[in-house]
């Protein structure tokens, strides 16, 4: 479908806008986001490293107070045994100063429990019990400081023993219980971003402290992936589920290791929040993309479909159908070629149909002529061919020998009348087929025109009129047959149409031709007559006007022999007063040694008698014509042998060899051709050949012995040209060895 | 350690997205819009300081009586047939959550209910067999541990402290309560170890005694009366009475110094009662009572009467000056 491959170009223009907008904005906001993204954990890993850092210092700072205030302690004297009461107050200032402490015990150098003090249970005094092998009393006199490890009391609630010793030998050992749920006072006071919190854990991984209370007490232990050294910004499942972001920090002093975490949601919700933005901007920017897309590529692809239905409607044949496209770019003169083509299309499309229309009417004419011409041809023919019935009947029923002679005669001038008749019709046929080429050549005029006078000066005389003609010394370029007949022509039809003054023929100069003029004192021709003279078998009917033996052909060949050899042929009347016709014809520069145009004449005649005893074979497969060439050439003096086709001719001759071929051209010139070869092969010999054709539009050029006529072929015709071949085929000894009669 | 449920069941609900809202966030996530508390108490509703601490907290973590909290108050002034009454009242309803306030209260909760979570404040819910242990308490009940008779011995010694000459002292006990035998065996050894003569006295129910009794104590030259913090919700009248023989009165909470006791020692009952609160609000979020173990205090308050000591003619000295957390009058 022809929408949807202009709908891929749309999609095509899109994809391309789309892809040069969104790949450069999506990676530049994917590449942001990540930038943003690590700076962003970057800064929260080290946002965390600073808080939890700055927790563990004051986990440190809640045990280095502790330490402090029994260090305290520590300094003060020892009573005596058993007044121990004055100490006991000392004893519970400190305990009033710690609230995390449960007990407090005081050891003398050598370890023996001398005072306890506790918030739940009684407060004793005096020689309580020997610590010395207590692990809290040795190492605290070993490293000053002791930490115990932690201890949950009854399964659930963690404690400690702190245990602080004097600097000197005989300083006492203060050992203090420490409820550790204090602890969370401190962890729940470490501000871990806003959502975030911090807890404790001691090397065994068991939970200290902690915001919930209830983890500790339920004695959670801290899972591995937790656990560890330390670590900054881990990104891991926090202590409770879910993913967050932890850091890790080890507390020296008591062997302890805080945690802060942040759920990694909360971590990253104002990323997001920026991330989110980012990703609408981009959403958006790709969006409008979208829409400057479409919007593009409708502009581009629009004039294309308004192109294409265009052309679509243009090709469906209304040619009125115009593009409108004003886009003012390439595309608008896209559109107007379209329209100029169209208009031109749709020009030549009515001079198109006018030219039909010109055909038409030109065939309807020349059809009108030709049946006109059938129907003239016809009539003419008739005349004569009435004319002979006539005088064959009279002739044979006349006795009279000189009758008869007259009769002949007369049989003779209807025959010539038929022949000229035949032979109007040929060159007219002959012309209108181009089976005519001009030929020519610079000549002399006055040699012409002393063949009209020669030719037509009695026909004139016989008529009552005077022929002159005027001499002229001009040269001029034509071809020299066709220009005698056009004069000739001319003459006989102002002889014709003249019934008394005179008929002058002149050359005259004018405009760089020569006109060949013929002036009669004729009828004249009517205006509304002037074009259809040139018409075939067309006729003046003056009043008065004899038909006479006129054909009607001869204007008609003038004009076309005119046209052929491009000379203008122009008439000038006036009815009544005479006639004058004129053909203009190239002039030249004299030309001395040109042959003189006497000697083209074409139908010379050749002598007769070269034709007595030769052999001649007749071939045509109509037997009144084939029977008339016999005769015709037996009457010459020839030998004849006659056959209807090729093989009867073969059996006829014989052994006979015949010195001339007369053969009919039925099928064709190229069977014809092939018959003589045939023949020639069969004599060994180029025996020369005429070949006599019904068809005036086969040509031949006369070589190689071999002539082509066109029937109707004159008898002198024939004659003339089975004379020549006969003499030009001879060899000198030939003709040497040739009887002569 | 054991894996906790309420974390795994977590981590199958929630895809991997939608993990960190249910982190930390989660819990608040799955409040109910109502909340419905049935608060039993084996007091009597003469101490608004059992309950208003609890509505205080309550407030603070959003439960607000008449938005989101419906708090049924029921004291029964230790009647055990009231209390069960209430209680089969409260699991008819049922409430979201019940309250209890001391030991019987407590029993008779765990009696009247498996499934309903139970916020308890008892004095030692592990000698009492509330629950099996403090860290993992198993069973439907969680709370506050007030480690009422731990401090037995303790409050002897201030006594002994405060009025170096007593010989003979009484302990005024409930005989239903189920503390009362810890009470007096905590308060026995301690005054063994004072040296001093004690007196069990034990009503059957926490009533106001009549004033017989304190006839008698006089006439047997009992110059101090520990009271069971049982008795709290009576504390002005047996205060009142005791003052009238000059018998100095000792006790656990703070309202009977206030009221005129000699001293008192023990955890901080306002801020416990705060505590629980906490407590409700995590079981009401969908909490299980067994992943929230019983908490114990962790602070103990001094309060001495000064007016009541110079009353009975007797001086502070120094050490208890010092121990002190508050010093009235």
């Amino acid at each position: 479908m022809t929408s949807w491959r202009v709908g891929s170009l749309f999609r095509k223009y899109l994809l391309a806008f789309l892809a040069v907008v969104a790949v450069p904005l999506l990676a530049y906001g994917a590449l942001a986001s990540w930038q943003q993204f690590r700076e962003h954990r970057a800064t929260l890993a080290e946002l965390q490293r600073l808080q939890a850092e700055a927790g563990a210092q004051r986990i440190a700072q809640f045990f280095d107070e502790i330490a402090l205030q029994l260090a305290w302690a520590t300094h003060l004297p020892l009573p005596a045994e058993g007044a121990e009461d004055a100490h006991r107050l000392d004893a519970a200032r400190v305990l009033r100063q710690l609230p995390a402490v449960t007990d407090l015990v005081v050891a003398d150098a050598v370890g023996q429990e001398r005072v306890h003090l506790s918030r739940v249970s009684l407060n004793r005094s005096g020689r309580l019990g020997d610590r010395s092998a207590d692990p809290a009393f040795t190492a605290a006199r070993r490293y000053g400081v002791y930490y115990s490890p932690v201890e949950f009391r009854r399964d659930s609630e963690p404690y400690m023993r702190i245990a602080v010793a004097g600097r000197r030998r005989d300083d006492a050992v203060v050992i203090a219980e420490v409820n550790l749920k204090h602890v969370r006072e401190v962890i729940s006071g470490i501000r871990v971003q806003p959502k975030g919190l911090a807890w404790l854990t001691d090397r065994q991984r068991r939970l200290i402290a902690h915001p919930d209370m209830s983890l500790v007490l339920r004695n959670t232990r801290v899972p591995d992936a937790l656990a560890g050294e330390g670590y900054v910004g881990r990104v891991t499942e926090g202590l409770q589920g879910g993913p967050v972001i932890a850091s890790r920090v080890a507390i020296t002093e008591p062997g302890w290791f805080l945690h802060v975490e942040l759920p990694r949601r909360e971590a990253d919700a104002a990323l997001h929040a920026t991330l989110w933005r980012a990703g609408w901007i981009t959403l958006l920017g790709l969006a409008l993309a979208l829409v400057v897309g479409v919007a593009l590529s409708r502009r581009m692809v629009g004039p294309i479909r308004r192109l294409h239905a265009g052309a679509e409607v243009l090709g469906a044949g209304d040619l009125r159908h115009r593009i409108d496209i004003r886009t003012g770019d390439e595309l608008q003169d896209l559109g107007a070629q379209f329209n100029a083509m169209a208009e031109r299309l749709q020009a030549s499309y009515e001079r198109l149909e006018q030219k039909v229309a010109e055909r038409t009417r030109q065939l309807a004419e020349a059809n009108d002529a030709k049946s006109r011409f059938i129907a003239a041809a016809s009539h003419d023919l008739r005349q004569p061919l009435h004319a002979l019935h006539l005088l064959v009947a009279q002739w044979r029923g006349e006795t009279d020998p000189e009758e008869r002679v007259r009769l002949a005669g007369a049989v003779a001038d209807a025959l010539g009348h038929l022949d000229a008749l035949f032979g109007g019709i040929l060159d007219l046929t002959r012309l209108d087929a181009g089976a005519i080429a001009p030929n020519r050549t610079v000549l002399a005029v006055q040699p012409l025109l002393d063949r009209v006078a020669a030719t037509w000066a009695t026909p004139a005389a016989d008529r009552g009129l005077r022929l002159r003609v005027v001499p002229s010394r001009a040269w001029v370029c034509s071809d020299p047959q066709w220009l005698a007949r056009i004069l000739h022509n001319l003459v006989s039809n102002a002889l014709r149409y003249t019934r008394r003054g005179r008929v002058l023929v002149g050359a005259r100069r004018r405009g760089g031709m020569l006109w060949l003029e013929v002036h009669d004192t004729g009828v004249g021709i009517p205006p509304a007559e002037r074009e259809r003279i040139f018409q075939e078998f067309y006729r003046v009917r003056a009043a008065g006007g004899s038909q006479g033996e006129g054909l009607g052909l001869g204007l008609s060949i003038v004009e076309r022999l005119g046209n052929l050899l491009g000379h203008p042929v122009e008439v000038l009347s006036q009815p009544g007063r005479g006639s004058c016709f004129r053909v203009g014809v190239p002039l030249t520069p004299p030309v001395p040694d040109a042959t003189p145009p006497g000697e083209l004449e074409p139908d010379l005649p050749a002598p007769a008698d070269k034709l007595a005893h030769h052999l001649v074979l007749v071939v045509d497969a109509d037997a009144r014509v084939r029977e008339a060439t016999a005769g015709l050439l037996d009457q010459w003096g020839c030998s004849v042998v006659a056959a209807a086709g090729l093989p009867q001719a073969m059996q006829a001759l014989g052994s006979l060899e015949p010195e001339l071929l007369v053969l009919d051209v039925a099928d064709g010139v190229d069977a014809a051709l092939a018959d003589v070869q045939a023949l020639r092969h069969r004599c060994s010999r180029e025996v020369p050949a005429v070949l006599v054709s019904g068809d005036v539009t086969i040509q031949l050029v006369a070589r190689n012995g071999i002539v082509l006529l066109h029937k109707p072929v004159a008898p002198m015709s024939l004659r003339a040209a089975c004379s020549r071949l006969l003499d030009t085929a001879l060899t000198p000894e030939e003709a040497a060895a040739t009887p002569t009669a | 350690m054991a894996p906790m449920p309420l974390r795994i069941n977590r981590r199958r609900a929630c895809t991997a997205l939608g993990m960190a809202l249910a982190s930390s966030s989660g819990l608040r996530a799955q409040a109910p819009e109502r909340a419905h508390i049935g608060f039993v108490s084996w007091f009597t509703s003469a101490d608004p300081g059992q309950l208003e601490p609890l509505r205080e907290g309550l407030r603070e973590l959003g439960w607000v009586e008449g938005r989101n909290l419906r708090l049924d108050a029921q004291f029964t002034g230790g009647d055990l047939a009231r209390t069960r009454e209430v209680l089969t009242a409260f699991v008819r309803q049922p409430v979201d959550l019940i309250v209890a306030r001391a030991t019987n209260a407590a029993h008779a909760a765990k009696e009247a209910t498996a499934t309903i979570p139970v916020v308890m404040l008892v004095s030692d819910p592990l000698a009492t067999g509330l629950v099996r242990s403090l860290a993992r308490p198993e069973a439907n009940l969680t709370g506050l541990s007030l480690q009422g008779p731990d401090l037995a011995g303790k409050r002897l010694e201030y006594l002994r402290a405060l009025m170096p000459a007593v010989r003979r002292v009484a302990f005024l006990g409930a005989a239903s309560d189920p503390n009362v035998a810890n009470f007096v065996r905590e308060t026995q050894a301690a005054a063994a170890g004072l040296g001093v003569e004690l007196q069990t006295r034990l009503l059957p129910r926490p009533q106001a005694p009549d004033e017989g009794l304190f006839r008698e104590l006089a006439a047997q030259g009992v110059g101090a009366l520990l009271v069971q913090p049982i008795y709290t919700g009576h504390h002005e009248t047996i205060v009142a009475q005791a003052r009238r023989h000059r018998i100095a009165v000792i006790s656990n909470y703070e309202v009977f110094a206030r009221a005129g006791a000699l001293l008192t020692y023990g955890p901080d009952d306002a801020a416990l009662t705060r505590r629980a609160a906490w407590f409700a609000d995590r079981l009401l979020r969908g909490a299980r009572p067994g992943d929230l173990p019983v908490e114990q205090p962790s602070r103990f308050r001094l309060v001495i009467n000064r007016a009541t000591a110079r009353a009975l003619g007797l001086s502070l000295p120094p050490e208890m000056l010092v121990h002190a957390d508050q010093v009235i009058g």
